[in-house]
Formats: structure tokens, sequence, C-alpha cells
């Protein structure tokens, strides 16, 4: 028999539930030594349909949230709401990721995806601190049936890459006076950034 | 007690007695020694309450009273042996399938029971909290005082052990 198939019979075992006359007894027992409570029989544990409850425990609970998320960016999916509705899509993914690795991945994706932008300073630091959030989260040596050693180094790789490509792209670029202080503390950042996966690294 | 704390109790009762006393029962395999059992549980939750002491998962601390209770009491008995499983007639079944289907639920579960009580006490325990009453891996370290990585190699152990002991009761 399969693991999976072991493990879901083994779950059967949640929907033995005591009777209602069990639990009575129970409540009796409890209420004779403490005079102050009341105690109800606990109503059945499935209030929901099953098929909703099972739905929800698998991993295909993401299509109700994607499906969820497509509906709020298409009525906001521009203007205002436009940076509102990419930051509640990307929260979700990352919500709903399986493992750590998978919200390191969907992460860095994003952040490789932000081009610097001198009018945006503060959003994009708080992408790269979202990044390194994530990452820094990250098992070094992986975590058994979830990711594995080779795919955090990759991870640590590539956002420490990106940042070595957008730090030149910066001191490419005319930096107005009033930006110079927001942007000396960006670089300050991706260093302190750069420094931490740079560590990691070397532990590999 | 205050009146806060009481509501508290209360719902505590509503959303875990099931549990623990189907946990308490999968362990002791007596009815009368079950319902002993969880009521005494929840008499040392309340009076953990009236002390003031404040309880932050509720879950976790009942299943480690239930499971301080019950390893008591394998010690005062000296209980080495497996017992032989009561039939779960003292159950209903929560499913909302037809009685043909609950049948087989029943029967089912029974011999998978029966496989599980053949293990060892702490592998029992793992699978019972992990899989049947869906504690997480952090409350299960915390109820039996070890850390994460040891809960999580356990169920490894565990369920590896369960599904090797089900193949042969199957084939015999």
């Amino acid at each position: 028999m399969k693991k999976t198939d072991l493990i879901k019979q083994l779950k059967l075992l949640h929907q033995i539930d005591p009777s209602d006359r069990v639990m009575g007894e129970i409540g009796k027992k409890i209420e004779l030594k403490i005079k102050d409570v009341r105690l109800e029989i606990p109503k059945k544990e499935n209030n929901m349909p099953e098929t909703l409850i099972n739905s929800l425990k698998t991993n295909k609970s993401w299509v109700f949230v994607l499906a969820f998320t497509v509906i709020i960016i298409i009525f906001a999916g521009s203007g205002p709401f436009s940076d509102l509705s990419k930051s509640i899509v990307l929260s979700t993914r990352i919500a709903i990721a399986p493992n750590q690795y998978e919200k390191t991945r969907i992460a860095i994706e994003y952040v490789k995806k932000q081009q610097y932008d001198s009018s945006q300073i503060e959003k994009f630091s708080n992408t790269l601190a979202m990044a390194d959030t994530q990452l820094s989260q990250l098992k070094l040596m992986g975590e058994k049936g979830k990711y594995t050693t080779k795919q955090c180094k990759t991870e640590y790789l590539e956002f420490y890459n990106y940042l070595e490509n957008t730090k030149k792209y910066i001191s490419t670029v005319t930096v107005e006076k009033e930006d110079e202080k927001a942007v000396t503390q960006l670089k300050s950042q991706m260093n302190q950034y750069q420094n931490r996966a740079d560590s990691k690294l070397k532990l590999y | 007690m205050s009146t806060e704390r009481k509501e508290l109790f209360e719902k505590c009762y509503r959303q875990h007695s099931k549990n623990i006393f189907r946990f308490i029962y999968f362990k002791v395999n007596d009815t009368e020694l079950a319902k002993d059992f969880t009521a005494d549980t929840f008499i040392k939750c309340w009076k953990l309450l009236d002390k003031g002491e404040k309880i932050k998962n509720s879950r976790a601390i009942l299943y480690k009273i239930a499971h301080g209770i019950v390893i008591d009491h394998y010690r005062k008995k000296k209980i080495r042996k497996t017992v032989p499983i009561d039939s779960v007639d003292e159950f209903d079944l929560v499913s909302n399938e037809d009685l043909e289907a609950k049948l087989s639920v029943k029967q089912q579960s029974e011999e998978l029971l029966g496989v599980l009580k053949s293990l060892k006490k702490e592998y029992q325990d793992i699978l019972l909290m992990y899989y049947i009453d869906e504690l997480s891996v952090g409350e299960i370290s915390k109820i039996l005082d070890k850390k994460e990585n040891a809960i999580r190699v356990l169920i490894h152990r565990a369920i590896k052990a369960l599904k090797e002991k089900y193949e042969k009761n199957r084939l015999n």
C-alpha cells in the first residue's frame, strides 16, 4: 500500500466522533467537580459540506484563492489600485506556497522583475526587504521532501547577482539632490543583503 | 473565576473535548477510563485557569495534560503489552456518506487501529496527534517535550513502521 493511501486512511479515523451520550456523561462528570460551568454537548465537527472541507484541505485550495485574486485584479487592475492588487497577488502567492523554498522563489522572481526607479525608492527598498526576509528563512541544508541544498544555493546566487547588477545600474543613474539620502540608504541596505547572501554562499 | 476565563474554558471544551476523548480512547481502549481521563484533563485545565495561568495554545495544553494522565495510568498499572481494541461502537461517524460507506469506514478503522496499537507507544502517540488529531509539529514538540526536528524524524519513522506492519498484517 502506498504511504499516501495509508495516511489518507489514517486521517479517516478523525471522522470517528464519540457519541452525544458519551460526551454528555463527560460533561456531567466535569460539572460535578466544577460547579460554575455549564458544558454543552459539542456539536458535530463538520458543519460545512464535506466536499468543501476536503477541497480546502487539499493543495487545490490555491485555486479558490487565485480565482478570488483574479476577480480583484479585473476590477482593480488599473489606476491607483494597480499596485495594491499586485501586492495582494504577491502576498497571496507567498502565503499559500507549500514550503519556504517556493515562498523564496516567488519573492526572488518578483524582485528580479523590478527595475530600479528613482521615483519609487521606498517601494523598491520594501521589495528587497521582503525578498531578504524570505531568503533568511530558508534552511541552508534544505528540508527533506521539500527542497534541496542546491535549490537554496541557487536562490542566494540569484539574489546576490541581482543586487550586484542593480547596484551597478544605480551608480550610472543621476541622483537628484533630494534623493541623495534615500539612495545612500538603499545602497547600504543592498550591501547588507549582499554581504549576508555572500556569507551564506561561502558555507556551501 | 472571572466570566472571561469561564467562557474560555467552556469554549475549550466545545472545541476540543471530542478530540481529547478520541485521543485518550485510542490509547487506553476503555470507554469508561477514557471518559474519566477526559474529564480529569479538563478539570486540570480548569485549575490552571483558576490559578491565573495564561494559556496561549489551549489545544496543546489539553493534549499535554491528557498525555500525562495516560502515562501516569500506564505507570501505575505497569501495563507493557498491548490490549485488544474494543469495538468502535461508542462512536458515531460524522461522515455524510450512506450507511454502507459508514460501515466500510468502521471496518477499515478497526483494522488500522489494531495495527496502530501494535506499534510502540511513541509511534502511536505521534501518529494519533499528527495525522488523526492534526496537531502541528510545533504543538507536538511542546506536548512531548522534544525538538521539532526530532518530531519530524519520529513522524517519518512511525508512518514507515505502520506501513510495514499493516502490509504484513494484510498478507497474513
